[in-house]
């Protein structure tokens, strides 16, 4: 059986420092209780779960404190099991280098300044793209989604997801305008993966987001599902969430850990007060789920430079607030005094 | 218990002793209590020589304020459930 004592000194290693007054009450209070081998034993059962709640507190903290730095995280290491999906399915060499080099082209986009990324510039020239493709851009099966520029790239991707968030944040009549605009695009090209995502952020967006580019998002989501939209799923691109499980145990766990880790901060925008985090989440809530029901490109762990690009921007755009550490309100006794107890102690 | 004592300073150990709850239980509850500012806690010289000093604790004001109202509602719950 263990001495009380050695009991004692343990609570003192467990117990994290700014609980410390706390390790050294109940330490001593075991002497105090002339070796309670019982209660010794339910102090170090307080001291462990004060410990695994600190722990697991600060990591909350952290990703919930940071959800710049949590998403960015988030995103490289769902495009990175992208990559491990693609490798282990024999996909061709280029695009496994075009998703690396999306990666390396997103970092490099979160070094943009955030209130160059949440401008009304960012709003307007979205909106003037998604426009631009779905007149110009290219077609396949009566969809324009993609402008060509050495490789496909899918504008309303790349550039929607930061502009909603410069929308929320601006709340200008130019950026509201450009929702109104980017709607009318998603439905004309038309994109209904797009068009919910575009609805469902502003639906998260709450207030911020403004009645009129709600409505509008709501009509061109509406016209995306009258319109036929029957393009052909993409090996690699679409579908993915599901036929990944049936290439092995490795890509189905690439692309479900994945997707999941993709959507964490989604998850933990849930209990976050801030409109933009919100509708960070909503986006790519809703792409996942398109890609889950239809033939959308899933995001981030299957091939799609367009997708890896759009969410590290778009995770540029989160703000980056330094974690707050609660204080225990008891004091820990003076240090002379500490000193006399430990010695006691001992 | 706390609440009954009078704002007299009472240890750990007693109240685990006095009430039957467990230690792995009580300091969890206490420091939570702390941290909402309903209890205080001090360390107090040990009685014996050679002992370490021991903490104690009481409710605050506000602690004593929130039992009362607490007891005053388990009262009236009590009576008005028929015998």
């Amino acid at each position: 059986m263990i001495a009380p004592r050695l009991i004692a000194r343990a609570i003192l290693r467990v117990v994290p420092a700014e609980h410390a007054a706390w390790a050294e009450a109940m330490a001593c209070e075991i002497v105090a209780a002339r070796d309670d081998r019982r209660f010794a034993m339910g102090c170090l059962c307080a001291a462990m779960g004060l410990r695994l709640r600190t722990t697991g507190g600060r990591a909350m903290e952290q990703v919930s404190e940071r959800p710049r730095m949590t998403a960015v995280s988030c995103g490289v290491v769902a495009a990175l099991l992208g990559l491990v999906y693609l490798g282990r399915t024999g996909a061709p060499a280029t695009m496994l280098a075009a998703n690396a080099g999306a990666i390396a082209l997103g970092l490099a986009g979160v070094a943009v300044p955030r209130r160059v990324l949440l401008s009304d510039a960012t709003a307007l020239f979205t909106a003037f793209l998604l426009l631009a493709t779905a007149l110009l851009g290219a077609a396949a099966d009566g969809a324009a989604r993609w402008l060509h520029l050495g490789v496909a790239v899918q504008p309303s991707l790349v550039l929607l997801p930061a502009a909603i968030l410069a929308h929320l944040t601006r709340r200008s009549a130019l950026t509201a305008g450009a929702m109104v605009v980017a709607a009318l695009a998603l439905a004309w090209q038309p994109d209904r993966a797009m068009a919910g995502a575009l609805l469902a952020a502003l639906l998260a967006g709450g207030r911020r987001s403004g009645p009129v580019p709600i409505l509008a998002a709501a009509a061109a989501f509406a016209i995306t599902l009258l319109r036929v939209d029957d393009l052909p799923g993409v090996e690699w691109v679409d579908g993915v969430l599901f036929s990944a499980v049936a290439r092995g145990v490795l890509p189905g766990l690439a692309v479900i850990g994945g997707t999941a880790v993709l959507l964490a901060p989604a998850l933990f925008a849930l209990r976050d007060a801030r409109a933009d985090t919100r509708a960070f989440g909503a986006t790519w809530g809703a792409v996942v789920a398109a890609a889950a029901l239809g033939n959308y490109p899933t995001p981030l762990v299957g091939y799609g430079g367009s997708a890896i690009l759009g969410y590290l921007l778009a995770a540029a755009c989160l703000p980056a607030r330094p974690a707050a550490r609660a204080i225990d309100p008891v004091p820990a006794m003076r240090d002379a005094a500490r000193d006399d107890r430990l010695f006691r102690l001992a | 218990m706390l609440a009954g004592c009078g704002g007299a300073w009472r240890h750990g150990y007693d109240i685990v002793r006095e009430t039957g709850i467990k230690s792995g239980t009580l300091y969890p509850m206490l420091i939570r209590l702390a941290a909402q500012g309903l209890l205080e806690a001090e360390w107090q010289p040990p009685v014996e020589p050679g002992r370490p000093p021991r903490h104690a604790y009481r409710l605050t004001a506000q602690g004593a304020r929130l039992a009362a109202e607490l007891s005053a509602n388990e009262d009236g719950a009590g009576r008005a459930v028929p015998a």
